[in-house]
């Protein structure tokens, strides 16, 4: 069956490459027993989907990887990988979808949570971004910087007393969390910390509309929806 | 900046993290808590076997908490200086100056800057005499202890030969110590009872004590981790290790560790099964090595690969089977690998320096193992060789080149397309220990000809690559592999002028070497050049259970030409079987 599972990357895992976490995925589902499907061919390698990668360093609450494994639920293979899992990326959910989600064509947004110091005053000009109809900030790509508008990537900026949270576009249209939020902190004058950074939602969307990932998981679980 | 902050601006932070899987208890209740260090990069100390098992060892002993920190990369090492913060071990971030006691395992001798690179980082004294009460026991292991002498001035004790018995012992006797409130001085006093343990502010050249090495006496039921660390990133072998054996019955007279790791000690093919189910399921590698020196040696390894095969297909992990010999290659065991490249290494050109340095291995094996591999589908061989071997001619050289021709032929007998032969010289470095103890190594300016001699052969030959070691690196080896305790001075002071990472070629400064070897007046031709056969070497109050006696037979016997059969065809009466049961005499 598809499995999905919803999982952390915190604590010492942050530190752990994209490449890294797959090593760590496929040993621990090893050490669980779980029987996950191999590619064949040459050098079998096991099948995981793995979604957008993170950047180093940052924490997550909404991590999601896709396999096909032979378990009897969702909920088995999630307490079996539990056991043995690596601290910091421990399962929060899993889910069985009856179809491949594709999760990392499908996301377009997430949320990110940052924690700010001295922000306070400054609260409506930095909630106003997302009413601007363009917001210019450097963007480093491969070594070469450059202006970009990058309003269309906000979503939504929303202030509280000790912390940032913003939604921005991910996948393939992708604004880094930390570069904004960096930006940010320089434009308003107000101190974060970037080791606090989370990301902590992930969407989809549905029919036009952002739907949050475990919803759309869920909905896939009783069925596959007709195209859209 | 915080440790977290520093750590985010760090390339590759998750060697520093810690936090890997199979991690023991941290927080238990301890008396003791040991730092073992590796004075090299992460993905290198990781790889190393003999760290796993001193770590689980140590941690599986009530009262015992062991922890790591390997050398940081210049970029970490240098926000941590802007920072001041010391160098911290990886588990619960303590710094290395508030443990009990430190261990480093020294693989080799391009590391000895690198103990003082992470003494450095961690703001402790170099010199054992500079260091009061306050600082931890600083101990040291690992291959180079057979000869610690160069390094001797900065260790407060080392343990000699197989250290996973020793370090047990020693970590329970400081904690009687520690109890007792004894000082260091009369700690290392008692330590030095220890079997395997060398003391050397109490052991001096002008004062000898023989320090006899430890070997493992029940190797079928010592102690061996199954719950292996598991690297958080990738490291230079990422894989779990059983080992099949210990010691090595070939006797090539150029090896260190086949006269080091004596007495033969098999482990039965039963023991060897259950831990590498155990490995499988504790850890969930994809890759098994089954190392030994020589592994296609291990008598049990056709029943131990009929029994593992199924578990180790089904769980969809890869058996590699390393350091194959030629003639003990078999079809079999290709078989279930994939089928990269082969790694051979004849070690020389022709059969008599092959017969020189007792390196068992004739063209008829040489037919017989390629054959068997290229009928597999391998089409790609990677040969060993060295160059400067005692005796060794032009035409010593130009057989290297013959062979590979040869191996050519071979391939084309049977089968089409492209072959890859890739040649790898490295410069011979007479070792403590062996036969080859007292020879001479050749200059560089003579290891240039030959390394050039050997190369424009090879460029004759289609599909033939070359590669050989550094020449500068070698010879500094060389001199540290027979040094004595003046040498203490010399990387102390090469170290002060920038040497560090001497093992990275990226790295690696000649002319700090030579910058302090001239400032010191330290002539390198008293340990390069060959050594008087009548006046005991400088590490020879160490007994590796080999007797000098026999070292002196070998070495005749090697200038003659003349081979030594393996233990397996007979005890050839080395002595090391003195130290422990030899299996082979037993067999």
């Amino acid at each position: 069956m598809i499995v999905v599972m919803k999982h952390y990357k915190r604590g010492n895992m942050i530190y752990v490459s994209h490449i890294d976490l797959m090593r760590h995925f496929t040993r621990a589902f090893r050490r669980a027993g779980i029987d996950v499907l191999f590619s064949e061919g040459f050098n079998p390698h096991m099948l995981l989907n793995l979604g957008t990668p993170l950047p180093l360093g940052m924490s997550s609450s909404a991590e999601y990887i896709t396999v096909r494994a032979e378990v009897k639920s969702a909920a088995d293979f999630l307490s079996r990988y539990n056991e043995v899992c690596p601290e910091g990326l421990e399962g929060i959910a899993a889910f069985a979808p009856l179809m491949n989600p594709n999760l990392a064509g499908r996301v377009v947004a997430a949320d990110y949570s940052v924690k700010v110091k001295g922000a306070a005053e400054k609260k409506k000009e930095i909630e106003g971004i997302v009413n601007l109809p363009s917001f210019e900030m450097p963007i480093t790509k491969k070594g070469e910087t450059k202006i970009k508008d990058v309003a269309p990537l906000v979503n939504a900026v929303r202030l509280y007393p000790d912390c940032l949270n913003v939604c921005l576009a991910a996948g393939n249209v992708n604004l880094r969390a930390d570069a904004f939020m960096r930006f940010l902190s320089e434009k308003f004058s107000f101190e974060l910390s970037l080791t606090e950074l989370w990301k902590f939602e992930q969407y989809v969307r549905v029919n036009g509309t952002l739907t949050e990932t475990d919803d759309y998981l869920k909905k896939l679980e009783s069925g596959i929806p007709a195209k859209e | 900046m915080t440790l977290k902050e520093i750590l985010l601006k760090t390339e590759k932070p998750a060697r520093y993290s810690g936090g890997e899987v199979n991690t023991p208890d941290m927080n238990k209740p301890c008396d003791v808590r040991f730092c073992i260090c590796m004075p090299d990069l992460y993905e290198v100390g990781m790889s190393n076997l003999g760290l796993k098992i001193l770590y689980h060892v140590l941690n599986e002993q009530e009262g015992t908490v062991c922890e790591r920190a390997f050398a940081p990369a210049l970029d970490f090492l240098s926000l941590l200086k802007e920072n001041g913060l010391p160098l911290m071990s990886l588990e619960t971030k303590t710094p290395l100056s508030s443990f009990d006691m430190i261990g480093f395992s020294v693989q080799y001798e391009m590391l000895y800057t690198g103990v003082l690179y992470v003494l450095d980082a961690a703001g402790i004294p170099f010199r054992a005499k500079d260091r009061g009460e306050d600082y931890p026991v600083i101990c040291g292991g690992g291959p180079s202890a057979i000869n610690p002498e160069p390094i001797a001035d900065f260790f407060d004790l080392f343990m000699v030969g197989e250290g996973e018995e020793t370090i047990v012992s020693l970590t329970e006797l400081y904690k009687k110590c520690k109890k007792a409130k004894k000082t260091k001085a009369e700690f290392l006093a008692l330590a030095e009872k220890i079997e395997g343990v060398y003391v050397p502010s109490l052991n001096t050249p002008s004062n000898r004590k023989t320090v006899k090495k430890a070997v493992v006496r029940d190797f079928e039921h010592c102690y061996y981790p199954t719950a292996q660390l598991m690297p958080t990133l990738e490291v230079v072998h990422d894989r779990a290790m059983v080992e099949l054996y210990r010691g090595c019955q070939n006797g090539c007279r150029f090896c260190q560790a086949g006269y080091y790791y004596r007495p033969i000690r098999y482990r039965s093919a039963k023991k060897t099964e259950e831990l590498i189910r155990a490995v499988i399921r504790e850890t969930g590698y994809d890759e098994i090595s089954l190392g030994s020196l020589s592994t296609g040696d291990y008598p049990y390894l056709e029943t131990l690969l009929k029994n593992v095969k199924p578990v180790a297909e089904k769980a969809h992990v890869n058996l590699a089977l390393p350091s194959l010999r030629l003639d003990s290659f078999k079809k079999e065991y290709a078989e279930s690998s994939r089928k990269s490249s082969l790694t051979f290494a004849p070690e020389a050109g022709t059969q008599r320096l092959r017969d020189v340095i007792n390196k068992n291995v004739t063209e008829e094996n040489i037919r017989e193992g390629l054959s068997a591999a290229f009928d597999q589908g391998y089409n790609s061989v990677k040969l060993y060789f060295m160059l400067g071997l005692p005796t060794e001619t032009d035409e010593d050289l130009i057989g290297i080149a013959d062979l590979v021709r040869y191996i050519r032929r071979l391939y084309y007998e049977n089968h089409k397309g492209a072959i890859n032969i890739s040649v790898s010289c490295s410069v011979f470095i007479p070792k403590p220990g062996t036969p080859f103890q007292w020879e001479e190594q050749i200059d560089i300016p003579e290891m240039r000809r030959r390394q050039f001699l050997v190369k424009d052969e090879l460029k004759k030959i289609k599909g033939a690559s070359f590669h050989y070691h550094d020449r500068e690196t070698s010879e500094l080896e060389a001199i540290f592999a027979r040094g004595d305790r003046a040498l203490s001075s010399l990387i102390e002071l090469a170290y002060k002028k920038g040497a560090k990472f001497d093992s990275w070629t990226e790295y690696f400064r000649y002319d700090i070497w030579q910058e302090a070897m001239d400032e010191l007046g330290v002539d390198k031709r008293k340990y390069l050049g060959a050594q008087p056969l009548d006046k005991p070497l400088p590490w020879e109050f160490i007994d590796i259970g080999v007797s000098r006696k026999y070292l002196l037979k070998e070495r005749e016997k090697a200038y003659r030409a003349e081979c030594t059969k393996g233990c397996d065809k007979g005890c050839q009466g080395c002595g090391a079987a003195s130290f422990a049961p030899c299996d082979e005499v037993r067999r």
